[in-house]
């Protein structure tokens, strides 16, 4: 078969791209080459239902040494006792939690999009925002700090089934443990976002 | 991610009658919930990914990533730029340009044109719709994995801001385009693809 050189021209343009820009552009980086050349390798090519040591197809000794090396990875940075590393990207990670979690319906709490907050967090364009009530809360005009006060009444009068903590746009630390303690009050889950800061976190910044 | 797994509290049961865990529920909730076959060649490359986080190296990427930031926030608010929450404690900030008289939009569309890529986004507030803004969004990750340091992102918010106090000067922003080129050369990007 002849070589796609439509494509592959298009991807050298991409490349060629990335060197001339700076790019700020703060959900964005450069994976190494070797995690490059990982995402184009043969684990492509396998359909693997289920996870390792249950899967629901043959041939899957090897992507479950892939599978498992991935997840004790993740545990060993986070020092967790539990990894999950197959949703395809946050948003379907925060889809496979809502489902997990809530029934239709239910209430949760996000930081509002308009805020700095993400997409899955309650946006009323966005799976989240559709199918459960949202009782958003916000950040203080003055300072631009989350407002945790407003947080807690809403969160006590609102008794949501989950509040989410995290954001796309917020340059500032959370107060983790002040959402866990309003949480605990009404018996609600806490889903910590963590996509942005994660690597800062990984390394106790 | 879980730390420490719990029975979870809705009384959900197993088809063997026990009560399942809230792990459990994740897992089966990813698959067969949301997802069906997994990409392994992905996972494969979290893998690597993470690996490059466990090594040591990563701590000096992590500290550089904050330094840079705060460099970049510092040199923002010298040219009187207004940062929601006055600064950053992490790899992003928020900068509100309504002082500056430029939208969002303009100011993307703008230092696109200057091969300085960045993303409009709503200010805290803000008075225009979400597709044209009050706001940028500026993070330093990939910069800092190129290999920026503070007195690189100092320059970076000069060349910014001289294309958003001159945004209708196509010369200006064309020269600035040509110094951007000449400037992320010495910050090779995957040499290995020639």
């Amino acid at each position: 078969m002849q070589n796609d050189t439509i494509l592959f021209e298009l991807l050298n343009k991409e490349l060629e791209r990335q060197r001339n820009d700076i790019e700020l552009i703060a959900s964005e980086n450069f994976v190494s080459y070797q995690v490059l050349q990982a995402m184009g390798s043969v684990p492509a090519n396998k359909y693997a239902e289920g996870y390792p040591g249950r899967r629901y197809y043959g041939g899957c000794e090897v992507v479950d040494e892939i599978e498992n090396l991935a997840i004790d990875r993740l545990k060993q940075i986070f020092n967790l006792s539990w990894a999950n590393v197959q949703p395809h990207s946050g948003a379907q990670a925060n889809a496979a939690i809502f489902q997990a979690v809530l029934k239709p319906g239910d209430t949760i709490m996000g930081l509002d999009l308009s805020m700095g907050g993400h997409l899955t967090h309650g946006s009323p364009a966005n799976f989240s925002g559709k199918h459960y009530k949202v009782v958003s809360y916000g950040v203080n005009k003055e300072t631009g700090l989350v407002e945790y006060d407003d947080l807690e009444q809403k969160a006590l009068s609102e008794k949501p089934k989950m509040i989410i903590c995290g954001a796309s746009a917020y340059s500032r630390d959370w107060d983790y443990a002040r959402i866990r303690a309003v949480a605990d009050k009404i018996g609600a889950i806490v889903l910590a976002d963590i996509a942005h800061p994660a690597g800062l976190i990984a390394k106790g910044f | 991610m879980v730390r420490h797994d719990f029975e979870n509290p809705w009384g959900i049961k197993d088809p063997k009658g026990n009560t399942r865990t809230i792990t459990q529920l994740l897992d089966l909730a990813v698959f067969p919930g949301i997802q069906g076959g997994p990409l392994e060649h992905i996972i494969a490359a979290k893998a690597v990914a993470f690996g490059e986080i466990l090594d040591d190296s990563f701590t000096a990427y992590a500290r550089q990533i904050v330094a840079n930031a705060q460099a970049m926030a510092k040199a923002f608010v010298d040219k009187d730029y207004n940062l929601i929450s006055g600064g950053t404690d992490n790899h992003l900030m928020l900068i509100d340009l309504r002082n500056k008289n430029i939208t969002g939009k303009k100011a993307q569309e703008t230092l696109d044109k200057a091969f300085i890529t960045l993303n409009k986004n709503a200010v805290p507030f803000d008075d225009k719709s979400p597709f044209v803004t009050s706001g940028i969004r500026v993070g330093v990750p990939a910069v800092t994995t190129r290999g920026l340091k503070e007195e690189h992102v100092i320059q970076v918010v000069d060349l910014i801001d001289r294309v958003l106090t001159n945004a209708d000067n196509e010369k200006l922003i064309g020269d600035v385009r040509e110094e951007v080129k000449a400037f992320m050369k010495q910050f090779p990007l995957y040499p290995e693809l020639g």
